[in-house]
């Protein structure tokens, strides 16, 4: 459908379409802070919290922003920006473990700075 | 028509089937995914390298930011509606909404300078540590945006009233335009608000 021509009738609908993503919003909004105060274990929360996150994010994506009735080459550069995201935060994210056995993270800061000090004083 | 007007404004390009202002504002709204997602990275890199670090919930004000929640999904309802109403051709009722989707930024500013000076009256700055640090940078970068939007709207309610009655259908677009950076802004907030005050 094209967001360029339409009908009086057409846009009456997609008010009223509006109205339901707005309420079922609001109602997310208050799921994502009642299960942020119930204890799921720390993984399971982040999780179901993004998860609500994401759900909202499409629908404002969809409707609010019209991409359910978009052209497909626009479908297109989504997918694309979506791909460099996804990219970007694989890489900085997954290079946190990408480091030599035995370096940084099997060992505490602490344990990093007294290291530091022992190489500093036999220097 | 002057040979250095900017084309396909009003009407769609036929190989992309879309106006060039809406290929621009998504262009930009892309690069927009980018610069918050580094952010977000750095905020996950971060957390997973810090010792200890606190939950959103026990440094700031959570209710605050939950009604800021609210008057953001509630100003992107309004902005939508604004554009709905040119398309029914009512100017008046689509610069109603426009000013009350520009009141509820003015809200979300409003509450978030009161969140701020909060954490300053109890000396927490962005020095103070890593998550304050990373909760200033992501909420005042988005807090910019929500004023840019502002401005834009503003802009629109003071002298968008001359280019409706000469090329509606080209303020219709401009306004669909300004709607899809304003719903991108209430979708970073989306995320913002689970990561930074809940979890």
């Amino acid at each position: 459908m094209d967001q360029e021509t339409l009908s009086v009738e057409e846009v009456n609908r997609h008010v009223k379409l509006y109205l339901g993503v707005f309420a079922a919003l609001l109602v997310l909004t208050a799921i994502t802070v009642t299960v942020a105060f119930v204890d799921l274990g720390h993984g399971t929360n982040i999780g179901v919290a993004l998860l609500i996150a994401t759900a909202k994010a499409s629908l404002v994506g969809l409707f609010f922003m019209h991409l359910k009735w978009e052209r497909k080459s626009l479908h297109g550069l989504l997918l694309l920006t979506f791909f460099f995201f996804a990219g970007m935060i694989g890489l900085t994210v997954g290079g946190y473990w990408d480091t030599p056995n035995g370096t940084v993270h099997d060992r505490t800061p602490v344990e990093i700075q007294a290291i530091h000090h022992q190489s500093e004083r036999s220097e | 028509m002057s040979t250095a007007e900017i084309q396909y404004i009003e009407t769609p390009r036929p190989d992309t089937g879309l106006t060039n202002g809406k290929i621009g504002i998504w262009l930009f709204l892309a690069s927009e995914v980018m610069l918050f997602g580094a952010l977000f990275s750095a905020y996950v890199l971060l957390r997973v390298g810090a010792e200890t670090w606190p939950m959103g919930r026990d440094v700031l004000n959570i209710w605050l930011a939950l009604v800021n929640t609210v008057v953001l999904i509630t100003s992107s309802v309004t902005m939508v509606l604004a554009w709905a109403a040119l398309m029914k051709n009512n100017y008046s009722e689509h610069k109603k909404f426009l000013a009350l989707t520009f009141l509820c930024g003015l809200i979300f500013l409003g509450i978030k300078a009161v969140e701020y000076g909060q954490k300053f009256s109890h000396d927490l700055f962005p020095s103070t540590n890593n998550f304050l640090a990373i909760y200033f940078v992501l909420t005042g970068l988005h807090g910019l945006h929500v004023l840019g939007g502002m401005i834009v709207m503003l802009y629109f309610l003071l002298f968008g009233r001359k280019n409706w009655v000469e090329r509606p259908k080209m303020y219709t677009n401009r306004i669909e335009n300004t709607g899809l950076y304003w719903h991108f802004v209430d979708l970073v907030w989306i995320f913002l608000f689970p990561v930074l005050y809940l979890l």
